[in-house]
């Protein structure tokens, strides 16, 4: 499983990467990733969007070719939880 | 929400809190109250607690809370309208950068507050760990302390502050979408107040202002000046080992097209700042004045939700016309401005006073080059020339 995680926008704009392949990982980092990733819902939804919201992060989560976006006011606490797993690797 | 238990207290009981001794009930008090009213929609609360800042015009209220470091809003009370200077230091420029803005839309443009109607200004600092961005959330602003490798603290520069304030100016008039084009120029509206926030506070002309955005945020040893810059857009930064370089493009023939930052608004708002920058150095003096009146008028009162960069050109046009008169060399700077950037500012044909007719042209892409013919073609050259020599 491929997990790619893209940061943008904010108001500096500065963005962040980072992925993960969890046939390169360590079984018990693999294991985690997956568990974090089966929380996602099985089809990407419609982004979620703080409508009145300005100037906040927006990210992309990239889970085997599929693309889950929100930003960080908006993201629910299970995609936030995968999200700062990847980025810790 | 924050407060939750304040719905259940009866307005009566509110009202007598705001006058409660401690600053910090009274805030709460005035804060349960809007929360209230909003949420209920009702104009009739509104006007039932008329007395509340947020119906008397002119008065400017604020508020700093910290979020000692975590993610909830709006934080532990640290300081309301009037109270003392407190021992942190970044409570303390949020709470001044608020005033200020605050009191340049109120003495330049009359407008109180964000929502016109004297809306308290919330601010919370200290949002969670080495936060590297500030941002609007709807109801306020929030602002990080950044990691103090790439960002210090997001409130020392008073053009952030503008900046964030007027995310909450565009909510409550143009309601500019906040994606791609739309995005771009809420973005850019943004800037622009958040620039002249600070030239009007320094006392600057628009030639001898920095036109910079987030100077003085950049930690020190980072190659650049500011985040963004409307008057070179892509020059603000260029340090590979942390920010990159600035990717914000000057002109159309640039634009950036991108799935990321909402489609790049904080990218392709460098088009239209540098069509403002222009105009301001076209007519010269305080930009607040001509060149801000004319963009206030679009932005909070013509510009709409889904408008993209000719739309919202064409009402600066319009603006202009409104201000300084059809044909007027303001309006002439206005759309000359836009077209030196390669934005078209829709066409269509301008009466002047004396029936000449001017059209503001549509040039095609890619833009016109400096030194092009100007975007307005006067249908009678000569009327034209003697209108405008």
């Amino acid at each position: 499983m491929q997990v790619r995680v893209q940061r943008s926008g904010g108001f500096a704009n500065i963005g962040a990467h980072a992925e993960v392949d969890t046939s390169k990982l360590p079984k018990e980092k693999a294991e985690e990733v997956q568990r974090l990733a089966g929380a996602l819902p099985p089809q990407p939804p419609a982004p979620l969007r703080a409508k009145q919201a300005a100037d906040v992060y927006q990210y992309d989560i990239e889970v085997d070719g599929k693309t889950y976006r929100a930003d960080e006011l908006s993201m629910p606490d299970g995609w936030r939880a995968l999200v700062d797993y990847v980025f810790k690797q | 929400m924050r407060h939750h238990v304040c719905f259940i207290i009866p307005p009566h009981v509110l009202k007598n809190l705001t006058k409660h001794k401690d600053p910090e009930i009274r805030e709460r008090a005035h804060h349960a109250m809007d929360v209230a009213a909003q949420a209920r929609g009702a104009r009739a609360v509104v006007q039932q607690l008329g007395f509340l800042a947020s119906a008397s015009p002119g008065t400017k209220r604020r508020t700093v809370y910290d979020a000692q470091n975590g993610s909830k809003l709006p934080g532990k009370f640290v300081r309301g309208e009037g109270g003392k200077a407190v021992a942190d230091k970044s409570a303390n420029q949020a709470y001044d950068y608020a005033g200020d803005t605050y009191d340049f839309y109120k003495t330049i443009y009359n407008r109180n507050s964000v929502d016109d109607k004297g809306m308290r200004l919330d601010s919370t600092v200290h949002y969670q760990v080495k936060f590297d961005n500030a941002f609007w959330n709807g109801t306020q602003m929030v602002y990080g302390d950044g990691d103090n490798i790439i960002f210090v603290g997001f409130t020392g520069s008073i053009d952030v502050i503008g900046h964030e304030l007027t995310h909450g100016v565009t909510q409550f008039t143009s309601a500019l979408e906040y994606q791609d084009q739309s995005g771009a120029l809420n973005e850019h509206f943004s800037d622009v107040m958040g620039s002249l926030v600070k030239q009007w506070k320094n006392n600057q002309t628009a030639a001898q202002a920095d036109w910079l955005i987030g100077e003085g945020i950049l930690a020190p040893g980072v190659k650049g000046v500011a985040l963004r810059s409307m008057k070179a857009p892509g020059t603000a930064y260029n340090d590979p080992k942390t920010l990159g370089k600035d990717p914000q493009p000057a002109n159309m023939k640039n634009f950036v097209t991108t799935s990321q930052d909402n489609g790049g608004v904080h990218i392709n708002s460098g088009i239209p700042n540098k069509a403002f920058y222009n105009l301001a150095i076209g007519l010269g003096g305080y930009a607040w004045q001509k060149a801000g009146s004319i963009w206030y008028n679009a932005f909070a009162k013509r510009v709409q939700a889904t408008s993209d960069f000719a739309r919202a050109a064409a009402d600066t046009v319009d603006a202009a016309a409104e201000l300084y008169g059809p044909g007027s060399a303001e309006q002439v700077a206005v759309a000359a401005a836009w077209n030196a950037v390669g934005v078209a500012a829709t066409q269509k044909t301008l009466v002047a006073p004396g029936g000449v007719k001017l059209t503001v042209r549509a040039p095609s892409l890619p833009a016109s080059e400096p030194g092009a013919p100007p975007a307005i073609i006067p249908v009678s050259a000569k009327a034209a020339s003697r209108r405008h020599k």
